[in-house]
């Protein structure tokens, strides 16, 4: 899954998938900003057939926490 | 031909399209709107470049659609072949007011201003039709009738404004699954990628008959299209086409949407593998079927391959293999006829009879048919007109505009009654204004009394009275005058009213000094660039650059 989710911002940020780990952030990526990170979310809930609800949306703030969230979402 | 796709976009980005060798027309597309839309770029990317486009789709700066559309300096204005599209989306009025009464004044007044501007920019312009608000319980169904019939209207007598039928898309899709109530609230983001996907299709095929290639043909095939069964093996008898039972029902419906397309203009014609005798005499005797053999301008009916006939009947019609449409049930013989006449449309019938009755509405392709049968013939010079042209548009010069606007402008000496509304003009105007000089009343009053001029304009035209929109501000010098400020209200913008407003100015002052020395000044703001070069522009002579502040002379023989 974790390899998938980096397929998927690498793809949005057009990036390397080697340049994405934990801290990954708006802050390290510049393609990162509030319309990309929309489009992510999209992209995550087509891939994972999951909905992400705005209170996660805006906890979404690094990989590491993108990462946790749809852990948790899973399990459900 | 092309089918609509639930296409997964994996990436958002437009380099896809920065480089390209094959021969696809490079098109650019503004998109000019109040919410966030950009979701609408890989979906449109997809079906563009499937359709043969290389799309450039650019979006313009947030929610300053009318702004845009009277600033000279915007991209609108920009001399190229772009297709501008004009997205306006009802929520965020909502958003931004009390209630929806308010909200769909505010509307109203703004899409009155955006369309009078549309008329006026000689590009090809795309404009949705607009759709209730998502959230709010109030129907408002009279209001939105009444703006969406004065956007129909507009794009009835200009021919470059094309509609997107928005409400018709969301019909189609179901209310529920348009919105995305999160990033609506999150992001002025209201559409769910399921919309965007929609909106996009429909964008490219907008887009695609206003290539120049509109559809004046129909060709079908007989058997399980016009109606249910082979006529050889199944017998006559035993033909589903009655008009109350399913199947038959279905091919009914599809034989009633041919002949209105008829009705308006496009031609029809059949081919079929049968006897032809056969099929004639059933056509004729059956009272299920609507179609008899005179209503095809041409029918081949034999045992040659299709794309034969189909080639052959084009040639006859003497029309380009583009403007023609092919539909038949079987998957063989529409490739078959593709693969022998590339370019031409297709639409496979599908095998479920209660799609069928659907796919004509849904192929988009008749879009650009007229409403009314008297428009026929202007619509087909239009046409030919559109593909000669491709995407430069045809209407009236714009002094012609000018002149039909009647326009009586007075320019008079500010008196009491008007100070309130002067002092107003002088704290809202932004963009025509060429100083800035902000002035309360009290200011106003004193620079009168200090025995300095305000001179005052009022609008009328045939869309109405606009009232005071624009004033002066002069200083008497010692050898003349100096035109302190001019500002004129953007609703009046466009109409070359600021041009003869200053010519007036000029005269009157003419009149009290003949000799007088004219200056003037342009004193730079964050919001009145459009005026920049208005003086030079009529005949006044940069004497000084300071700072944000310049100053002009009036060249009496220019």
């Amino acid at each position: 899954m974790e390899d998938q989710l980096k397929e998927i911002l690498a793809n949005i940020f057009n990036i390397q998938k080697s340049d994405i780990n934990e801290d990954s952030s708006p802050e390290t990526i510049v393609a990162w900003d509030s319309l990309k990170h929309m489009q992510l979310i999209i992209m995550i809930e087509e891939a994972l057939s999951i909905t992400i609800t705005p209170e996660e949306i805006a906890e979404m703030v690094d990989f590491k926490k993108i990462k946790e969230i749809i852990l948790e979402k899973s399990k459900n | 031909m092309f089918e609509e796709s639930l296409v997964k976009i994996n990436t958002f980005n437009n380099s896809v399209i920065s480089s390209h060798s094959d021969s696809r027309i490079e098109l650019k597309i503004n998109m000019n709107r109040n919410a966030t839309i950009e979701g609408l770029q890989p979906y449109l990317c997809y079906y563009m470049l499937k359709t043969g486009f290389y799309p450039n789709i650019n979006f313009a700066t947030f929610n300053t659609v009318l702004e845009d559309l009277i600033n000279t300096n915007s991209p609108i204005h920009q001399d190229d072949d772009a297709i501008e599209l004009f997205f306006i989306d009802t929520n965020q009025f909502l958003m931004d007011n009390l209630n929806a009464e308010k909200a769909f004044k505010i509307i109203k007044e703004k899409v009155s201003l955006i369309l009078e501007n549309l008329i006026l920019i000689n590009k090809t312009i795309i404009l949705n039709k607009l759709v209730a608000f998502a959230f709010h319980t109030e129907k408002s169904t009279a209001e939105l009738d009444s703006i969406n019939k004065l956007i129909a209207q507009t794009a009835k007598e200009y021919k470059h404004i094309h509609l997107l039928d928005l409400p018709s898309i969301i019909e189609e899709i179901g209310t529920a699954k348009v919105y995305d109530k999160r990033f609506l609230f999150m992001a002025k983001s209201p559409f769910s990628s399921h919309a965007l996907n929609k909106i996009a299709f429909n964008l490219t095929r907008i887009i695609n008959n206003l290539n120049g290639q509109p559809i004046k043909a129909i060709i079908v095939d007989a058997d399980n299209t016009l109606w249910k069964g082979i006529l050889g093996e199944d017998g006559s008898d035993n033909l589903a086409i009655n008009q109350s039972q399913f199947p038959g029902n279905c091919y009914y419906e599809f034989q009633k949407q041919l002949i209105y397309l008829q009705s308006k203009g496009i031609i029809l014609c059949l081919v079929s593998k049968n006897n032809e005798n056969e099929l004639i005499e059933f056509m004729n005797s059956s009272k299920n079927c609507l179609l008899k053999e005179a209503s095809f301008a041409i029918h081949r009916i034999n045992w040659k391959r299709k794309s034969e006939n189909v080639l052959d009947i084009i040639q006859e019609l003497n029309i380009g293999k583009e403007s023609v449409i092919f539909i038949d049930d079987n998957p063989y013989e529409i490739e078959e006829v593709c693969t022998f006449i590339p370019g031409i449309n297709t639409i496979l019938l599908p095998s479920t009879p209660q799609e069928i009755p659907f796919i004509l509405k849904e192929s988009n392709l008749f879009n650009h048919l007229p409403e009314n049968q008297i428009d026929v013939d202007k619509t087909q010079q239009y046409q030919t007109q559109a593909t000669r042209n491709k995407f430069k548009s045809k209407f009236e010069s714009f002094d012609d505009y000018l002149k039909s606007l009647e326009i009586v402008s007075t320019i008079e000496i500010v008196k009491e009654e008007s100070y309130q509304r002067i002092a107003e003009l002088t704290q809202k105007t932004n963009q025509f204004n060429l100083s800035t000089i902000r002035l309360d009343e009290t200011k106003l009053i004193k620079f009168i009394t200090n025995g300095h001029l305000v001179l005052k304009l009022d609008v009328i035209d045939k869309f109405g009275e606009y009232g005071l929109t624009g004033a002066a501000f002069i200083r008497s010098t010692q050898d003349g005058f100096f035109i302190e400020n001019i500002l004129l209200s953007c609703r009046i913008l466009g109409k070359n009213i600021e041009q003869l407003f200053l010519k007036k100015i000029i005269s009157m002052l003419q009149e009290i000094k003949s000799d007088a020395i004219i200056e003037s000044q342009y004193i730079k703001s964050h919001k009145n660039s459009m005026t920049k070069i208005f003086y030079t522009d009529n005949n006044f002579k940069l004497i000084s650059e300071k700072d944000s502040i310049t100053k002009y002379l009036y060249n009496s023989k220019g």
